[in-house]
């Protein structure tokens, strides 16, 4: 482990951690919108959740934490110089979101096959609302894989990207980790 | 040692959350308040681990905790009033 990665310092530029803790702030805000409103038509809310199928949503979650432990594996390449390594490693992280995004389209579908749309009650709006926000996350944060990997294929000196590789991998890490509680409180917990 | 330490808390991760799905199917052990107790800590060990906050300075340590610490209990008292 590099000297840098024991110093005390911020991981990425200061800016991203606003952001990224901004959108922490403001999905838990729809998470206690939701619990609120759940507790007003709890069998509504319990009943629209078996339609949900909880093995799609674990199979993602696992997709996320995967891809998340290859950018930490990516990061440590980076800081050791590898450059090869940590383009092979993102790209394999990038891969995985794209799993998460062809599971999620998959059960979209089979959703509105199902005739379960947005407006089929409000259980299914926060779902469709709250997973499409997400879904929205997941795809930037997509974007931004790619534009590390760019990054990585060009000699530029890693020390003066180091900031900006750990910011797209801290944004990374928040879409994972919105995930795992819209897993918990959307799938799981009646 | 650091790739080591990040995947023993990758296969941490991937345990919790076999065992968060394993009781959520179970009527007897999905309890919402040990349910997202163990959404909670997951997303501790990525804030910490995954996202470096365990090197940062203290006040990006504390926004990390605080945030889960808020988010879960008010969760847990919503929960608990339904």
């Amino acid at each position: 482990m590099s000297s840098l990665a024991k110093e005390k310092h911020i991981p990425g530029e200061a800016g991203i951690w606003v952001f990224v803790f901004g959108d922490m702030c403001i999905f838990g805000l729809f998470f206690v919108t939701f619990a609120y409103y759940r507790s007003f038509d709890l069998d509504l809310f319990q009943q629209s959740q078996l339609q949900l199928n909880q093995n799609w949503g674990a199979l993602n979650t696992v997709l996320l934490l995967t891809s998340s432990w290859f950018v930490v594996m990516g990061m440590s390449a980076v800081r050791k110089g590898l450059r090869s390594l940590a383009r092979k490693c993102l790209s394999l992280a990038w891969l995985c979101g794209l799993g998460f995004g062809i599971v999620k389209v998959f059960e979209y579908g089979e959703k509105i096959e199902h005739g379960i749309t947005l407006t089929t009650n409000d259980f299914f709006m926060y779902y469709y609302i709250f997973t499409g926000i997400h879904f929205l996350h997941l795809i930037i944060g997509m974007a931004v894989l790619a534009y590390m990997i760019l990054r990585l294929r060009h000699n530029n000196p890693l020390a003066n990207d180091l900031a900006l590789l750990e910011s797209g991998a801290t944004y990374w890490h928040m879409v994972d980790l919105l995930w795992i509680i819209l897993f918990s409180l959307l799938y799981l917990i009646k | 040692m650091f790739l080591q330490s990040n995947t023993a808390i990758w296969a941490l991760l991937a345990l919790a959350t076999v065992v968060s799905w394993f009781m959520g199917g179970d009527a007897t052990l999905n309890i919402p308040a040990v349910m997202l107790l163990i959404a909670f800590f997951k997303t501790r060990l990525v804030i910490i681990h995954f996202m470096e906050v365990k090197h940062a300075p203290l006040a990006l340590r504390l926004a990390g905790e605080a945030w889960g610490i808020i988010c879960c209990t008010a969760l847990i008292v919503l929960y608990s009033m339904a």
